[in-house]
């Protein structure tokens, strides 16, 4: 059974530029975001798709109306993440299993809301579990997002670099 | 204010300052919507579907976040210190991009839990003469402790002392603008474009004198507007420190001096001339000779280095504070600098 993934903005920046998104279609994971939080996106090469039973590409959801008041009613509480961000956690909320992000007041935020959080390094673990790209390209793809993205996003994740990766990187060595 | 409410007005603040008519923005949207929409939305009658909200965004070149900010901020009357030219709609213009400026300083400043409270220092003052006005920048000079020695970073020491600077892209007839917001925090606008320094920093402290002066309420509009000047000197150039730079009477001062006071001191070579007639320090006729002389270029770049440079950045190191303390996410940080999420980012890595 597929499962909805919602991912923010960055994540989505951050895995395009490590060349990352089009490696999630051979995993039971449908990867969604909002058209508010994408609709002004710098990143035309990332594989959307708009219709909700369609594959092949993340599901870019148009938020209705009414859905937009209620965002708009959550943004007026958590304001220290942005409008747009809150349109990511309102459809991770409502229709999603869990976020990929690594943004910090992200997690804070969608945990508080009971949403479980995923960081790139899960993301990197399935890809890998699944044979999609091997444990050592899984470890190279987790340092380059290190170097090549905020480093601040890492801050809170630093500490736990998977024991898979380790071991992967271990060999290596 | 419900949604509806603060996206019409939004909307409406956002057509205008692109200076768009509502058929003018039904054309750029490729008549998505009818005019009669457009004007329910910016009335608050009728909220747009999502995509029509994220495709007038786009044309209006505003981010989502944007139209769906509660109003927080009121600003008195935009009274523009400026020359005649600018008109009541760049004017309301303006003050719609100032605003949303300081509506964003403040929120930062909230999620910052700090408090903008402001004393006025020289709030006992009343202003009747020039003598006034030198007493007044006198005693600020030595609450703010800046010395006799001129001011450093005048921008900076405004940020310190509780004022907040603004800096906006405008046209040459805006020079500054200074109001006390929601009636109690002051702020002072400066134009960063097509400006030098020298003239930034008389014009941050001009505004100074507007916020911080009470005036006699018999002086006429025109004589404040020479006393705030007058003070702003007085800041940059205290009486004393003039006599000691330039003696108490002079028949002639050249070019060479006046760059070398201009660049020790950060204050035009106009200015510096203006304060020696002030001081009776030269005759009317050395004082007309000079400003013609320097008029020959009004950015002055026959005088001095001109190598001098003041940047507002306050607002820029609570943003860093902000996000590097993970107070805030970083699309909030890159909303609230104006930011695209790219630029933002791009930043944050260049300045390390």
């Amino acid at each position: 059974m597929i499962s909805n993934v919602a991912i923010d903005l960055f994540a989505v920046r951050d895995l395009n530029r490590v060349g990352l998104l089009t490696s999630f279609e051979g995993l039971n994971v449908r990867l969604c975001t909002t058209s508010t939080a994408f609709g002004r996106s710098m990143y035309p090469s990332v594989p959307v798709t708009v219709m909700p039973d369609e594959e092949g590409g993340i599901y870019i959801m148009t938020l209705s109306t009414d859905e937009l008041e209620e965002v708009f009613e959550m943004s007026m509480t958590y304001r220290e993440i942005s409008f747009t961000e809150c349109t990511v956690l309102y459809m991770a909320a409502k229709y999603c299993q869990a976020i990929i992000t690594a943004e910090p007041r992200m997690c804070k935020m969608a945990a508080a809301l009971g949403i479980i959080v995923h960081d790139y390094k899960w993301f990197l673990e399935q890809i890998a579990g699944s044979g999609i790209i091997s444990m050592t390209t899984a470890w190279d793809k987790l340092h380059e997002l290190k170097t090549k993205v905020d480093p601040s996003l890492f801050r809170d994740s630093n500490t736990g670099i998977s024991f898979r990766l380790q071991s992967a990187a271990e060999v290596r060595i | 204010m419900s949604m509806k409410e603060i996206y019409g007005q939004r909307l409406l603040n956002a057509r205008k300052q692109a200076g768009l008519s509502q058929d003018q923005l039904v054309a750029l949207i490729g008549g998505k919507v009818k005019k009669t929409s457009i004007a329910k939305y910016e009335r608050g009658e009728m909220m747009p579907e999502t995509g029509v909200v994220e495709t007038l965004a786009e044309s209006l070149n505003q981010s989502i976040d944007y139209f769906f900010r509660p109003f927080t901020v009121e600003i008195s009357s935009v009274e523009f210190r400026a020359k005649s030219s600018l008109g009541s709609k760049r004017a309301e213009n303006l003050k719609s991009i100032i605003v949303s400026k300081i509506e964003k300083y403040l929120e930062l400043e909230k999620l910052l839990s700090m408090n903008p409270d402001f004393e006025n220092p020289l709030d006992d003052i009343v202003i009747h003469e020039a003598g006034d006005v030198e007493n007044a920048a006198a005693r600020l000079c030595t609450l703010w402790n800046t010395g006799s020695k001129g001011m450093g970073n005048v921008i900076g020491m405004l940020e310190d002392n509780g004022i907040k600077v603004i800096e906006i892209e405008a046209d040459d007839d805006f020079d500054g603008y200074s109001a006390y917001a929601n009636g109690e925090i002051p702020v002072i606008v400066l134009r960063y474009n097509r400006n030098t320094t020298e003239r930034k920093r008389l014009t941050a402290l001009h505004e100074t004198a507007h916020l911080l002066l009470g005036f006699d309420k018999n002086i006429a509009d025109a004589e404040k507007e020479r006393l705030c000047h007058r003070f702003a000197g007085a800041m940059l150039m205290p009486a004393a420190t003039l006599y000691r730079e330039l003696g108490q009477l002079r028949s002639l001062i050249t070019h060479r001096e006046l760059g070398l006071l201009k660049d020790k001191y950060g204050i035009s070579a106009k200015a510096i001339v203006v304060r020696a007639y002030q001081l009776n320090i030269i005759s009317k006729y050395l004082y007309i000779k000079l400003l013609s002389e320097i008029n020959t270029d009004k950015y002055e770049k026959h005088i001095g280095s001109n190598n001098s440079y003041e940047k507002s950045i306050r607002f820029e190191m609570l943003l860093s504070r902000a996000l590097s303390e993970g107070l805030i996410s970083h699309g909030k940080a890159a909303e609230l600098a104006g930011l695209s999420i790219d630029e933002l980012l791009n930043n944050l890595t260049t300045n390390d």
